[in-house]
């Protein structure tokens, strides 16, 4: 029977199948809809100005939550960075074919075309022999050595720079190879340590910015969970009056939950500041870096979609440490 | 409707607060639950408010057995029941208004018709001009008119109270009598928990007598039923 007594206005009408004489007035789904709807607002309002009855020990949850998010945030930040940087860098990931001797230029330019149109090629440049002899000539010393040779020793080179995609260690290699069994190339080199270093090098700080995160994850999902338990207790007696009068197990949460939320949106919030302040920080750092290595690198920030994305992520762990507190221990007061 | 079918309640201790208790309360009716403190008085409200289970026997409301109602279904069921606490569990950190709107807003109703529905209750226990104070600056007697205003708000078809006129004088005990009688007039089922046999004795209405536990008396002081002309006179 209490199945079919959901809403007041049917309760209303068992009373009248009784032969009582009490008016209820109309409590229809959609009145009730826009009721829960209020009475979200009205919760959502209470429990920000609950946080700010007692301002100190808010703020200092919020702080406690904030350090947490800012330290994955900022690795997560220093890691675009630095594999920002290698990007930078590609330019220089470049792969000599040394050509086989007695090769005509028309040949090396045909052959530099030709591999220009490979998958993860960005471009090739023929150096003719000639053109390597005049460079080296260039050099302080070499001239001399040079011109008293019988020959140009130098065989026709064609450099060949490496697209961005193909910045993975496998790729480059396989690039390599492919050059190398070229019966026109004598030797392929590309330089593959380094990268292979700088890939392992971001493999593991992403790593361990992962492991970073989820444990950080966790300890604003606690932090929150025991804030909220302590706001529980203090609240019992209102909770068992509450449930007493009638109320469900989500309208007692449903205080607690925002409470939650709002804890996770002003720490992460917060976070942004100092992540922010962070940046401020070390712009002329990063400046006079750049000035040292005559490059134009610049810090990248969180930017608009990922400081929204870390605002969420705080309003949903929040949350989840709110629910998981709430659900435990309002089930656990009843009226007794 | 309120009936017991053989209710037995054994609490962990051991203690059987209840034993093998029945009768039936029809829709409509008013009756008082009588017997010294300790007999069981608080443990069979107890059982109707579903704050407790029966460890034997079935509880049956409206022709729903509490058994058998989930944990889930147990909020609908108290919205059908205004109670009464001897202690009127008010709450001291919001104001008179806020505590009896709190049936209205836990069971989602509209805010337009919450103000209206506050309004009428607190001026049928005549405290409508107290309804911003805090009720820890009212009287005893206040509050607990206060806390019938809060049980009666959302019309339920069941009252029930537990010691209501506990700590009040007699005039304050009268007064709050006539006010349940007033509800059960218009309908509502009113059961009564008290030991206060000389105002049950004025009532004429039907009593249910606990004593350790075991029903021993239903319907004895059922002087005049369905009449209670005589009230007026006392």
């Amino acid at each position: 029977m209490f199945k079919s007594t959901k809403t007041n206005r049917r309760t209303g009408e068992n009373r009248s199948d009784s032969g009582q004489a009490i008016n209820t007035s109309s409590h229809s789904l959609a009145s009730r809809i826009q009721s829960w709807r209020s009475h979200h607002r009205l919760v959502a309002k209470q429990s920000i100005q609950r946080l700010l009855v007692t301002p100190v020990s808010s703020l200092m949850t919020i702080l406690v939550l904030a350090i947490a998010i800012t330290l994955p945030a900022a690795l997560n930040i220093v890691i675009t960075n630095v594999a920002q940087l290698t990007g930078q860098t590609n330019d220089h990931v470049q792969m000599s074919l040394y050509l086989q001797k007695g090769l005509s230029d028309t040949q090396g330019i045909k052959l530099a075309n030709q591999i220009a149109d490979w998958d993860n090629v960005t471009s090739t440049r023929y150096v003719s022999p000639q053109e390597a002899k005049d460079s080296f000539k260039s050099m302080d010393g070499f001239a001399e050595i040079i011109d008293n040779l019988p020959e140009n020793p130098l065989p026709g080179v064609v450099i060949v720079i490496i697209s961005e995609q193909s910045l993975s260690v496998n790729d480059a290699e396989m690039l390599r190879e492919r050059a190398a069994a070229l019966q026109k190339v004598a030797i392929a080199k590309i330089d593959l340590a380094w990268l292979q270093k700088l890939h392992a090098i971001i493999g593991l700080a992403q790593q361990v910015a992962a492991v970073l995160t989820a444990l950080l994850a966790v300890g604003v999902v606690l932090v929150v969970g025991n804030t909220i338990k302590l706001a529980i207790d203090s609240r019992r007696e209102e909770i068992i009056v509450t449930k007493l009068i009638g109320a469900t197990n989500a309208f007692v949460r449903r205080p607690f939950l925002y409470m939650g939320l709002w804890f996770g949106i002003g720490g992460a919030l917060i976070a942004l500041i100092l992540i922010n302040a962070c940046k401020y920080a070390l712009t002329n750092a990063i400046e006079s870096l750049s000035l040292v290595y005559g490059t134009d690198i610049s810090l990248a920030g969180l930017g608009f979609t990922n400081s929204m994305t870390l605002v969420l992520m705080g309003a949903m762990l929040g949350w989840l440490g709110a629910w998981l507190a709430a659900s435990q221990h309002i089930r656990a007061l009843e009226p007794r | 409707m309120i009936r017991f079918e053989g209710v037995t309640k054994r609490y962990d201790s051991g203690q059987e607060a209840l034993s093998d208790v029945s009768f039936e309360l029809e829709s409509g009716e008013m009756a008082f639950l009588t017997g010294h403190s300790g007999a069981g008085k608080s443990t069979l409200l107890k059982l109707i408010m579903l704050m407790e289970r029966a460890t034997s026997g079935e509880v049956w409301i409206d022709n729903q057995n509490l058994a058998k109602l989930s944990k889930r279904h147990i909020p609908l069921l108290r919205r059908k029941m205004g109670v009464v606490h001897q202690n009127h569990q008010l709450l001291f950190d919001r104001s008179v208004y806020d505590n009896v709107a709190l049936p209205l807003i836990v069971a989602g109703y509209h805010p337009r018709d919450i103000g209206r529905r506050v309004r009428g209750a607190l001026d049928k226990v005549k405290l409508l001009h107290k309804e911003k104070m805090n009720p820890q600056m009212l009287s005893g007697g206040e509050q607990q008119r206060i806390g019938i205003a809060r049980a009666v708000v959302n019309k339920p078809p069941f009252l029930l109270a537990d010691e209501p006129t506990g700590n009040l004088d007699p005039a304050l005990s009268a007064e709050i009598m006539q006010l349940f009688k007033e509800f059960n007039q218009v309908g509502v089922t009113v059961l009564v928990a008290t030991h206060d046999l000389a105002l049950i004795a004025r009532m004429h209405h039907r009593s249910l007598i606990l004593r350790d536990g075991s029903l021993i008396g239903n319907g004895a002081t059922k002087l005049a039923p369905n009449n209670d002309a005589n009230m007026d006179d006392n």
